[in-house]
């Protein structure tokens, strides 16, 4: 093996991600080559040193708190959860379907008077729809 | 218990699991935000946008990964939402890794070296060095946390670990 093909695969080699002969031939070029013997142990200690990145302890009743902010901050709208599967995943859909809300709900006021609650109290505005539709598409399809 | 069975508790709404899933997964979520973010001061409100995030989104949950696989993709993509807010790396340098003082041990030295060295790193190579370094996970699983080719993860761990050498050697 080549020292170029065994730089390489060095970082592989050390987290075991190799083929059994791969490893072999790896191990044989290491024995007969210190420049690259080098290389491994300093990938070596850069690993070390990232790895003693330590956070801090979780604070006790984190569960608690969850469960409290999950509680304070229930979705306003209780219809949202059936509409998502097939509205929220595409912006076009959903601004039609409000659209339609819209127009419906204008129609309705007029054959309907007095209506007795106002049909904008329960459409999301554009921005919160845009908000949470980029989050859902974060969350499931975001390229990281 | 079945991961299914677990996961309809969760979708059920039941808190007990709720319970459940934060105690197993807690440790790990605060491990990647702040090896993600280097700032302790911020890591309560994330981790818990992270399992509110979660059981809010149960339902869409379809089991074609795991549920932790879920969990380790939703905690990066909330660390990557707070850091464009924050729109810098921030790291809470100090002279110590500059020019280290022979008082301070050379545990928190080095974990200062760490969390410089990452905040050298891109918010995609970040994400795969402390999945591999800190989380231990396979190549396998890193490529389906992050919805990436196993190819790519090779090449993403090869330059960050090329970059981050070359910063240590520049002293950072």
């Amino acid at each position: 093996m080549e020292c170029k093909r065994c730089l390489s695969l060095l970082g592989e080699y050390k987290d075991g991600e190799l083929d059994t002969e791969t490893t072999s031939m790896l191990k044989s070029h290491l024995e007969a080559c210190p420049l690259c013997l080098a290389e491994l142990r300093s990938i070596n200690a850069l690993s070390e040193i990232i790895a003693s990145v330590k956070s801090p302890p979780v604070p006790d009743g984190f569960e608690d708190n969850v469960i409290r902010a999950m509680s304070k901050s229930a979705p306003r709208f209780s219809f949202i959860p059936s509409f998502m599967p097939v509205f929220f995943h595409r912006p076009v859909m959903a601004l039609s379907a409000l659209a339609l809300l819209l127009a419906g709900g204008f129609f309705y006021s007029r054959q309907n008077s007095p209506p007795e609650e106002s049909y904008a109290q329960l459409l999301i505005s554009d921005a919160e729809l845009r908000d949470f539709d980029g989050e859902v598409m974060d969350i499931f399809y975001g390229d990281i | 218990m079945e991961e299914k069975e677990f996961v309809e508790r969760l979708k059920r709404g039941d808190e007990n699991a709720y319970r459940e899933f934060m105690a197993l997964y807690k440790d790990a979520v605060y491990r990647i935000i702040y090896s993600f973010s280097g700032m302790a001061s911020e890591i309560d409100d994330i981790a818990q946008d992270v399992f509110i995030a979660v059981f809010r989104k149960i339902h869409k949950f379809r089991l074609d990964s795991s549920l932790s696989t879920w969990l380790y993709r939703v905690t990066i993509n909330k660390c990557k939402d707070y850091l464009r807010k924050r729109r810098t790396a921030t790291v809470e340098l100090n002279d110590s890794i500059i020019s280290p003082r022979p008082d301070i041990p050379e545990r928190l030295l080095n974990e200062a070296r760490g969390k410089a060295l990452l905040a050298t790193l891109s918010a995609k190579f970040r994400s795969v060095v402390i999945l591999r370094e800190i989380e231990g996970m396979s190549y396998d699983d890193i490529a389906r946390t992050l919805k990436i080719p196993l190819g790519r993860v090779k090449i993403m761990l090869f330059r960050a670990r090329k970059q981050m050498k070359e910063a240590a050697l520049n002293g950072m």
